[in-house]
């Protein structure tokens, strides 16, 4: 059972985003602030983390920085999540090793689909979807 | 040079009083008459202007933008109008300046506006969406079948939204001009025909027919290929909603330098009424009540913007009941639209001058068959990369294996300097691949004194092209070496080869007395470097002196080692090449092909 780590503060979206994995046989852990996704990541090595760009105290991107600096969190793949999709952002992400982004609001079956293939692409495969 | 002011008092004192600029424009572009308005836009006094070259684009079907200074003094942005007219027995423009820096700075706020809103509604969306589908999979318990029915409703327009939010938010970028479109070489064909079999499942299952007639040929365009999909989904897409029975055409064909495609329907039609305004935004006529996905009004807004921004036209024709033809078309692809591209993004950035060098090679055809296609297709890719690291002043416009289009900025480079780099550049990749020379034509445009819009630069460039091997054969070699004989055996061999001006100096000194006497600068020295007197060291020396001739292109000839630690100082200013002594013709003949 893969599990993920999902950073976003607004409440509503861990919330929702964090049911809808876990009924799809996924194992969720849910922070607010890039802080706490830090912390989370390195205590519980998740297969994956979707965070959130816009976050408060340092933001997505430099909370990825910090990952990837550390050598048990550096091969976590990333997924960000934006309100503010574009070939510049979808550039920038790539550019930074991040796994994948997504763009809100997002359709489950994308949401699933893009968790799965970086998944798959870690070979850590999830069969469900 | 005043115009002669014949014109009544009253009609003077509207022009100079007037609050717009206003400019008289000869054929040349020369300004012969400016109002003071136009002066303070300008930002010039009006005797500094007159007699002078106006300094924007000259087109009477558009409006131009530019910077200005304002009546406040402050800068804001002006526009730009012609109008053709008769002067003083002679054609003429008539050029007015409106301030409309109010009107943009309202676009700029209206359009971050839209851009704002449209990301606001973003997040809610997203919780809206996941919140209700999620009780709608049974996620948090059972749901009937009636619940399901309400909550799907809810979810289709949450999408719908979704999809107005996204629409919204690319029709303004597009107005605004943001939308930076990545254009290439790619198949008209092959892109409708892609589009249009993702709608066949659709049309199966509607029982429609679905008629694609495509010609088993390719239509080779210039388009940003994502965005000409968007297209053809919203025709496609159009034509499966309104369309209860019969059948959709989808057809490609040329016209005129033209591709056309059409998307027809045996559909509901469009109403007499409805037809002018079937491409305005938010036209979503009120019969509308297909099943399925429900549009935002913005699509046939956005595909006309697209088509536009492409250079080319859509049109709709249609027969309330009967069905209706949207069709819309490309130009083909040609050089001169990515001229065109470049250029108008060139202007939009700087209007200081920049020349267009247009290359073509001639006897490819002739090359191909020893050499092979992929290694042509990579002299091309070499020529594009060697052209991009020259520097910032000099980009690769065009790059196609037998023409090349380049773009120098006038500055800080000189014209010739561009030239004999891009000239070197062509010879020497061709020659590796076709281990011969090659032979080609060139044009070239100077903006602004050859012409101010892409159109017109690319015409010159292509107008009046000149053979690159005859204008080689007419330039002037100077071959200097103490030996008589040797010096008579070059010349012998250089005439042999086809130039017509070779000259024959045997000391040091003699070079700079054949440019004194002659008052010409050689476009090539052949040099012996151990000379009685002045050394070819001292010759080279005192040639880097001179601004006229720090440039010239030497070919030392040596029978002895060449000091280049000597030569280091001056190799970056000018290409020098060595030739050993006894001069080798083939190896001659070689050199100063590439050098001169």
């Amino acid at each position: 059972m893969p599990k993920i780590l999902i950073a976003d503060d607004d409440a509503d979206i861990l919330m929702l985003i964090g049911s809808r994995l876990r009924a799809n046989g996924m194992e969720t852990i849910e922070v607010s602030d890039c802080n706490q996704a830090i912390k989370m990541a390195y205590a519980e090595q998740p297969d994956l983390i979707l965070m959130d760009i816009r976050m408060p105290k340092i933001g997505g991107v430099k909370a990825f920085d910090c990952l990837k600096m550390y050598s048990t969190t550096e091969k976590i793949p990333v997924i960000f999540i934006t309100a503010y999709p574009g070939k510049e952002v979808e550039a920038t992400v790539r550019e930074m090793g991040a796994a994948d982004f997504i763009a809100k609001p997002f359709t489950t079956e994308e949401l699933l689909d893009k968790i799965n293939r970086a998944l798959k692409a870690m070979g850590r495969y999830h069969s469900e979807s | 040079m005043a115009i002669s002011k014949n014109d009544t008092s009253e009609f003077q004192t509207i022009v100079e009083n007037s609050k717009d600029g206003i400019l008289i424009v000869d054929k040349k572009s020369i300004i012969r008459f400016v109002n003071p308005a136009a002066a303070v836009f300008l930002n010039k006094k009006p005797d500094a202007i007159l007699d002078t070259p106006f300094p924007y684009p000259i087109k009477q079907d558009a409006a131009i933008e530019m910077n200005l200074i304002r009546h406040n003094g402050q800068p804001g942005t002006g526009e730009i109008q012609v109008a053709d007219i008769h002067w003083e027995n002679k054609d003429a423009y008539l050029i007015t300046i409106r301030d409309i820096t109010e009107r943009v700075i309202y676009d700029r706020l209206k359009d971050e506006f839209v851009s704002n809103v449209s990301h606001e509604l973003r997040t809610p969306l997203t919780s809206m969406r996941e919140s209700v589908s999620q009780v709608y999979d049974g996620i948090l318990g059972d749901v009937n079948e009636t619940q399901q029915r309400y909550l799907s409703i809810c979810i289709k327009n949450i999408d719908r939204l979704r999809k107005i939010v996204n629409e919204l938010l690319d029709i303004s970028k597009m107005e605004a001009g943001k939308i930076q479109l990545q254009k290439s070489k790619d198949d008209l064909i092959e892109i409708v025909r892609a589009s249009s079999e993702v709608f066949m499942p659709v049309l199966k299952k509607r029982k429609l027919d679905f008629d694609i007639s495509l010609p088993d040929k390719s239509f080779p365009v210039y388009v940003d290929r994502d965005r000409i999909i968007q297209v053809m989904n919203n025709l496609l897409g159009n034509a499966t909603k309104f369309t209860l029975e019969g059948k959709i055409h989808v057809a490609v064909a040329k016209k005129n330098g033209n591709y056309h495609c059409s998307v027809s329907d045996t559909g509901e039609g469009i109403s007499k009424e409805e037809l002018p305004l079937v491409f305005d935004k938010f036209k979503e006529f009120e019969k509308s009540t297909r099943p399925g996905e429900t549009g935002s009004g913005l699509g046939l807004a956005i595909s006309k913007k697209i088509v536009e921004l492409h250079y080319g036209i859509i049109q709709a024709e249609s027969e309330e009941g009967k069905g209706s033809i949207f069709t819309f078309q490309i130009p083909q692809y040609s050089p001169l639209l990515v001229v065109r591209d470049f250029v108008d993004e060139r202007l939009k950035q700087s209007n200081e001058s920049f020349w267009l060098y247009h290359v073509c090679i001639n006897d490819l055809d002739s090359i191909i068959p020893m050499v092979g296609a992929d290694e042509i297709q990579g002299a091309g890719k070499k020529i594009e990369s060697r052209l991009q690291n020259m520097g910032k002043h000099i980009r690769p416009v065009f790059i196609e294996p037998n023409e090349i289009i380049a773009f120098a900025e006038e500055y800080p480079e000189t014209e010739l300097q561009f030239k004999t780099k891009l000239f070197r550049l062509v010879k020497e990749i061709y020659f590796d691949v076709a281990d011969a020379e090659i032979d080609f034509t060139y044009g070239k445009a100077n903006f602004p004194s050859d012409g101010q819009l892409s159109e017109t630069l690319w015409k010159i460039c292509n107008d009046q092209m000149i053979s690159e091997t005859r204008e080689r054969m007419e330039k002037y070699i100077l071959v200097v070496d103490d030996i008589v004989e040797l010096t008579e055996q070059v010349q012998i061999l250089l005439e042999h080869f086809g130039y017509q001006h070779v000259d024959i100096a045997n000391s040091g000194q003699g070079v700079f007395d054949y440019i004194q006497n002659n008052n010409r600068v050689p476009d090539l020295l052949i040099l012996d470097m151990k000379m009685p007197g002045m050394s070819g060291y001292e010759v080279i020396g005192r040639l880097k002196e001179s601004h006229k001739t720090k440039d010239m292109p030497v070919l030392i000839m040596s029978g002895y080692e060449v000091e280049m630690g000597r030569l280091f100082d001056y190799i970056s200013h000018r290409a020098i090449l060595t030739i050993n002594k006894p001069v080798q013709p083939e190896l001659l003949r070689k050199m100063v092909y590439f050098l001169i």
